[in-house]
């Protein structure tokens, strides 16, 4: 498969709607999306990040990607990869999985010791399953509601109970107490690997924005519940009252 | 000479057991309509170097046509705001979209590298709907899962959705159409979308 093929299915592994609803208000119809109520603000943030892809981090990424061979890449990808094993097994926990805490647990063992400290993926040629779990994910588990999706400066796509989160995993993610130059790798390294995806959403949405919400949410319901809540996005609300224009449709042709 | 209650049960179970066999054949047939696309979208693929767009284009166009219901896809997109649109705005979105959906596939499928596809299971959601769950596996990365929601249409049944990795296409896509109506209205849909096409096509 070629760059195009490969650059869907990542996207659809590294980003992740919940649907529009309208309502009316005052006799004015209002479009208020119950999952996204500062959307005005989002799209501004939404383009300052945009603006400051394009300009600086995209070039950046670029020169990163030039200089440094596929091998070299792979294996910085493999070593933050790994740094992040901690993170899951302790969220593993935490979330009582107890058996995906040691599959983890063996990963990270394995990798670090006889993968050159990451570099090398060996759990993966070993079939050991690779897991990714996260506080946000914990606080779903226990219950904490999502809040309001949120674009936040230079992080993207997030939502209230993210920000809590986010600052858990960063104490418990090693990267975070490393020399400042393994850290500026870490986020050259996290950047490259989006491009996939953020050229992707550039080249298929007709609203990047709306595209990036929607893939997002859906995506951390399919992390958070394990795949469970595909049954319930299959049928989308009110998708059976449109099934009454059977008629109407057989009368339309595709025209081609 | 059977009693009562023996032709009664006798009964109930050559009933039930039709009803299973109904059903189990209604899956097959939906799971073979999932599977033909996708066999058509490998031999696609494994010609990837010998094809430009425009002839994966029209190797994909009567796969896609005859196991979408592109038109019923296309109604539910753009939600309520189909009621507003006249009868030849709805021919024309129905008429791009359908191009769109051939475009993208002709786009995104263009080589092969050893991927192959593998039907999980297949379940009976209602007696119009029946989703089949299914891999694309791919020779050096994880499993994609690919989820189908299949609508019968008449004795057909036709794909109507694509969950990939727990992203559902037809709700991603309806966010998105809806809101461009709503804050641009229908004509940037459909110039939005006729570039996306025109891109696609280069």
């Amino acid at each position: 498969m070629r760059v195009n093929s490969r650059l869907a299915f990542r996207f659809i592994g590294v980003v992740g709607i919940l649907l529009l609803t309208a309502c009316a208000s005052s006799g004015e119809i209002v479009e208020v999306n119950e999952q996204d109520p500062h959307e005005d603000l989002n799209r501004s943030m939404y383009a300052f990040n945009d603006g400051v892809d394009t300009y600086v981090a995209s070039p950046l990424v670029t020169g990163y990607q030039w200089v440094l061979p596929d091998l070299l890449e792979t294996g910085v990808t493999n070593f933050f990869s790994n740094l992040k094993e901690p993170k899951t097994i302790l969220n593993d926990g935490l979330q009582g999985k107890e058996e995906q805490a040691g599959i983890d647990f063996e990963r990270f063992l394995i990798n670090t010791l006889l993968g050159f400290g990451g570099l090398i993926d060996v759990a993966s040629y070993a079939e050991i399953e690779h897991h990714e779990e996260d506080f946000d994910q914990t606080l779903a588990v226990w219950g904490v509601p999502r809040g309001e999706y949120l674009v936040l400066p230079m992080l993207g796509p997030s939502a209230y109970r993210t920000i809590p989160g986010e600052v858990v995993d960063a104490f418990c993610s090693p990267v975070n107490y490393a020399v400042w130059p393994i850290q500026l790798l870490g986020i050259f390294n996290a950047r490259s690997n989006a491009s996939q995806s953020l050229n992707f959403i550039n080249e298929a949405a007709v609203d990047p924005y709306v595209f990036m919400r929607a893939s997002y949410l859906q995506w951390r319901d399919y992390q958070i519940t394990e795949g469970a809540n595909i049954s319930d996005d299959l049928l989308i609300p009110g998708v059976d009252e449109m099934f009454d224009d059977e008629e109407e449709l057989e009368a339309l042709e595709i025209g081609l | 000479m059977m009693s009562l209650t023996k032709m009664i049960a006798a009964f109930f179970l050559l009933f039930s057991n039709q009803l299973v066999a109904a059903e189990v054949g209604e899956t097959e047939v939906a799971s073979q309509v999932v599977q033909g696309f996708q066999s058509e979208l490998l031999n696609v693929m494994q010609q990837g170097d010998k094809l430009n767009f425009e002839q994966r284009f029209e190797q994909l166009k009567p796969a896609v046509i005859t196991t979408h219901d592109l038109a019923k896809i296309t109604r539910i997109i753009v939600s309520k705001e189909w009621k507003n649109l006249t009868k030849e705005q709805k021919q024309e979105l129905i008429q791009k979209f359908s191009t769109l959906s051939i475009a993208s596939y002709a786009h995104y499928f263009d080589g092969f590298s050893g991927q192959s596809f593998k039907v999980e299971s297949v379940k009976q959601l209602s007696p119009v709907q029946i989703y089949v769950h299914t891999f694309l596996v791919l020779p050096d990365d994880k499993d994609v899962s690919m989820d189908y929601l299949l609508k019968k249409r008449g004795e057909d049944w036709r794909i109507i959705n694509i969950i990939t990795n727990g992203v559902s296409d037809l709700a991603l896509k309806r966010s998105e159409y809806v809101a461009v109506i709503r804050k641009s209205g229908f004509d940037v849909l459909i110039t939005e979308i006729s570039a996306k096409i025109e891109k696609f096509s280069q």
